[in-house]
């Protein structure tokens, strides 16, 4: 082997075969034997779920006016580790989204690895993001939620946080049908963190969340709100509350809460709180005497001249009243006649006329964080509390179960259950199936009232308006029936009543003969003028007048002389709305809509 | 039996053929790095393809005039090669090595013209100072003689390591010992010399970092290649994951920077993601036959010069593909030699055209034997025409 050049070369030549037997054996070890291990660690290194999702529901009114929505928006990011220029980066972003740049700076200082410069910019303040060729700074497309209209309605709207998941009001209540759903889609990725999609084909618009429509008409919302605004301002009172609605379907057409000093609030007083209503709750009383026989409306009670003694407490009434009919015990609304009244019904009939208007219980209107309020033991019976539950003190309901309870006598005598959300919508258009709405809504609930009884007390609410105590939400042309309330308020946390301290309240509809438009209007401690009267049933009226106006809203004349037949609120087809470009939102869901009369 | 030149165009054909799966495998494993970084697909592709033109040209150029001419230049192009392995040294350092020379945007590799041209300047200067027979033992005169180069190896080979570029140091290393051995050096003295730069390069490997853990890193891919350290591990991922049939040509996710110098030192790698293991053995015995080949055309070499020239160029082209392999493989430390005529890389694929244009000239001029078993027949026949002549 060693002899000769030859020799030596052919021994190089075995080698080098070797040395290549080798490479090819470890080669087919490393291919083949571990293929299948590799291509897990593979997938794993390669492959990139990428949770994309769509938009967010819009909400609209009952005429497809959008209430809230998307709007396209940027936000800006860093990367601190791939900032060329920390301090540079810092100053011309400091300056673009309007913050501190020594805040900015110590941030992306702080060893983080992903830092939030400002979320939700908008674009127009980005367009030339480019230009700037800022290493380390990335923008991504945000959807920032939008209200079109402002302040109005967003007591019962609510509000979303910087991820646009709802926190309040209708946003928080539907945040699950609103919610975009959100798909993890395959991606591949590169080791400098770039992504390549695969094939995979999302259906546009399947990933959006569903819209809603709500009963609201933000015309008469804007109405409520001015109103009940300018209301509160003059007669000087903390808070207010007005709600209207339809009182056959319970639909809410406009859902006001204004609190003094607070611009805004998605805190919904209506639902949320109690109050005792005062006189307002006299209704109660006076429908259990009639559906239960004991008094007909021509029976002559003796008011006590203002002054009466009942089993444990005394009674007083705004103004001493003599002998009065069943009838004029309502209008003017004595305290002493409401307590006989009750009395003489007796507490297991009062309780369970009370029941059955659903006193006690939640309206389940779809908002959140209703209460049932604060009643008293039905099983119980207690002479006190029924003489004060006569004329609506030692209860306290919501401001909602009172305006339901006036429905009843509103559309003939059926309970109904309010709500806020008509119809849930995908994002094709298509109204969804019940089981999309929470609690599906009875049409027409269980009956509570006789039709007699209903007149009867038609009757009475439009002699309240006419000649009692509500002269005030009197109308040119229009019958209105309605009932004042002025409630005392009670200490809190003591036992008595706060002196000087009234909720003034009015509730009403109208046109009485065939009522479409049922309202309520409570003003929490006025200010000199405290009669539900006087500071609540302007305000019902006004708000009124100007209701009337609005287009579906007109009274229809049947053109016998000038009495007034029937009063249509009928909504007017709905027209595509079209808005800018630069709001970033259509209205495509309107034109496959099939919309209704109420 | 008369002796005939004789011209083998399967071995032009094969070259072309390499260089053609080179360019396409450039393409697939470049084009990403090329998209990202400088904003056009082709952007290595092309200047892969303008290397492989020159180096076609000259190829053919050589292939065509007689080889003897070249190697007479040789002392000059090695000269030339000291004085710019010494030059390397004042320019400034990449990655912490001094490897290359700066013209402009002109970038040279020193090391990689050292192969070539300690090949050369061997194949020209071996059969002055010595005769040997080929056939026949050698005799004490020629070992004698034969100490000055390896006083010049070490020079040039300790110039490559202190660069450091350990790769082109083995390369140079183990083909001139190999012609040296081939030139009659007893086997005890080519051990004495190249097992102390052995030992010197692998201490330096493992000292370049915390040597334990590049040991135990280097033990760990050697045992399993899928769990070893982050290069040798995403190569060895990349070849796994083609398997057999390999995921489809332009299909890789490795290349997407998984892999780092996945167009150049780690293509093989690379390909073998998108190829699988079928195409890679075909490359396999394409670097075979391009040994095999040079040897024989060394076996039937005109003269001693043709017969160290061709063992030379081949030696140099084997070493420095099972060398690449070797580490993408996880067989060898990470030494950064490119894989010949396949990886991107200018300089190299130049400098391996060259040395195939000096194998088909010393083809060209050697002697046509009738076909017989593969060598022990043609020597016999080779010597029995040598002494006609």
């Amino acid at each position: 082997m060693d002899s000769s050049a030859l020799k030596r070369l052919k021994f190089l030549l075995v080698i080098g075969l070797g040395a290549w037997v080798i490479i090819w054996g470890r080669l087919f070890y490393v291919q083949v034997f571990s293929h299948q291990r590799a291509l897990e660690i593979l997938a794993d290194q390669h492959k990139y779920l990428l949770e994309l999702s769509g938009k967010r529901g819009k909400i609209y009114d009952r005429n497809l006016i959008p209430l809230a929505c998307g709007v396209n928006s940027l936000s800006l990011y860093a990367v601190p580790d791939s900032v060329r220029n920390r301090r540079y980066l810092s100053r011309v972003l400091a300056e673009v989204v309007g913050t501190n740049p020594d805040t900015l700076l110590a941030s992306l200082s702080a060893g983080k690895r992903f830092v939030w410069i400002k979320r939700k910019v908008n674009p127009d303040q980005l367009v030339e993001f480019k230009k700037w060729d800022l290493k380390g700074a990335y923008l991504v497309a945000e959807e920032r939620r939008h209200y079109p209209k402002g302040k109005l309605g967003r007591s019962f709207l609510g509000y979303t946080d910087i991820d646009n998941v709802g926190i309040a009001g209708l946003e928080k209540n539907y945040d699950s049908l609103l919610r975009p759903k959100t798909v993890e889609v395959p991606f591949l990725r590169d080791a400098r963190g770039g992504l390549r999609p695969l094939n995979y084909k999302i259906e546009n618009g399947s990933t959006d969340g569903m819209n809603l429509i709500l009963t609201i008409d933000i015309r008469l919302q804007e109405i409520v709100e001015t109103e009940l605004r300018r209301a509160v301002g003059s007669s000087g009172a903390l808070s207010g509350i007005a709600i209207f609605m339809d009182p056959f379907s319970g639909e809410i057409l406009a859902f006001a809460n204004y609190i003094d000093g607070r611009d805004w609030s998605a805190y919904n007083k209506a639902i949320v709180d109690c109050f005792e209503p005062g006189s307002t709750f006299k209704l109660l009383t006076f429908a259990s005497a009639l559906e239960h026989g004991v008094f007909k409306p021509e029976a002559v009670i003796h008011g006590e001249w203002g002054e009466c003694q009942f089993p444990g407490i005394v009674v007083h009434d705004h103004e001493p009243f003599g002998p009065l009919t069943f009838r004029r015990a309502f209008e003017v609304s004595s305290n002493v006649i409401s307590a006989k009244i009750a009395h003489e019904v007796g507490w297991e009939r009062f309780c369970e006329t009370l029941r059955s208007f659903g006193v006690g219980e939640k309206t389940g209107v779809d908002l959140p964080d209703e209460t049932r309020g604060v009643i008293p033991r039905f099983d119980q019976s207690n002479e006190v509390t029924l003489t004060t539950m006569a004329f609506g003190q030692g209860i306290a309901i919501t401001a909602l179960r009172l305006l339901c309870c006036y429905a009843v006598v509103a559309n003939g005598g059926f309970a109904v259950s309010p709500s806020i959300v008509k119809k849930v919508l995908n994002s094709e258009g298509q109204v969804l199936p019940a089981r999309g709405v929470k609690r599906p809504r009875q049409v027409r609930g269980k009956r509570v009232l006789s039709p007699t009884t209903v007149s009867t007390l038609v009757e009475f609410m439009e002699g309240v308006v006419d000649s009692g105590t509500a002269l005030q939400a009197r109308m040119y042309n229009l019958k209105v029936a309605g009932k004042t309330g002025t409630a005392e308020k009670p200490l809190e946390g003591e036992r008595g009543y706060k002196p000087g301290a009234y909720v003034a309240s009015f509730v009403g509809f109208l046109p009485s003969e065939e009522p479409r438009l049922l309202g309520l209007v409570i003003l929490d401690e006025p200010q000199g003028q405290h009669y539900g009267g006087q500071v609540a049933a302007p305000v019902f009226r006004r708000i009124v007048e100007k209701a009337l106006v609005l287009p579906g809203y007109e009274i229809k004349r049947n053109g016998k002389g000038s009495s007034i037949k029937s009063l249509t609120l009928r909504r007017s087809k709905p027209s595509p709305v079209l808005l800018s470009d630069e709001e970033s939102y259509t209205l495509e869901v309107g034109k496959t809509l099939d919309f209704e009369n109420p | 039996m008369t002796a005939k030149p004789k011209t083998d165009n399967l071995l032009f054909f094969v070259i072309v053929l390499g260089v053609g799966f080179g360019l396409v495998l450039v393409c697939s494993n470049s084009q990403v790095k090329a998209e990202e970084d400088f904003g056009s697909p082709y952007h290595f592709l092309l200047r892969q393809s303008v290397w492989a033109l020159l180096g076609f040209l000259f190829m053919v150029f050589l292939w065509r005039s007689d080889y003897h001419h070249w190697l007479r230049l040789s002392p000059f192009l090695l000269l030339f090669t000291l004085i710019s392995l010494v030059a390397v040294f004042f320019f400034p350092s990449i990655n912490g090595a001094k490897r290359w020379i700066h013209f402009g945007s002109f970038q040279f590799q020193p090391s990689e013209l050292a192969k070539y041209a300690m090949v050369m300047f061997l194949a020209y200067s071996l059969p002055r100072r010595i005769h040997i027979s080929r056939r026949k033992p050698f005799t004490s005169e020629n070992r004698r003689s034969l100490t000055p180069y390896l006083i010049l190896l070490m020079l040039v080979s300790g110039l490559i390591m202190f660069e450091p570029h350990l790769g082109n140091t083995a390369i140079v290393l183990v083909s001139v010992l190999a012609l040296l051995w081939l030139a009659g050096m007893k086997f005890r003295k080519v051990l004495l010399l190249g097992l102390p730069i052995v030992i010197i390069a692998a201490v330096m490997v493992f000292e370049l970092d915390y040597r334990r853990k590049r040991i135990d890193d280097y033990y760990d891919s050697l045992r399993d290649p899928l769990n070893g350290a982050h290069q040798v591990r995403q190569s060895a991922l990349a070849l796994a994951g083609g398997g057999l049939l390999g995921q489809g040509l332009g299909e890789g996710g490795q290349k997407w920077f998984f892999l780092p110098e996945a167009h150049t030192d780690f293509i093989f790698a690379s390909a073998g993601e998108e190829l699988g293991f079928l195409p890679l053995s075909a490359l396999l015995l394409f670097y075979l036959f391009l040994g095999w080949k040079s040897y024989q055309i060394a076996s039937r070499s005109q003269d001693d010069s043709g017969f160290f020239l061709a063992v030379g160029v081949g030696t140099v082209l084997t070493v420095n593909a099972l060398l690449n392999l070797g580490v993408v493989l996880a067989l060898l430390p990470v030494t950064g030699v490119p894989l010949p005529f396949i990886s991107y890389g200018g300089s190299s694929l130049f400098m391996n055209l060259v040395g195939m244009g000096l194998l088909l000239s010393v083809m060209r001029r050697s002697y046509a034997l009738p076909r017989t078993k593969l060598l022990n027949g043609r020597f016999v026949a080779l010597h029995r025409g040598l002494s006609h002549g």
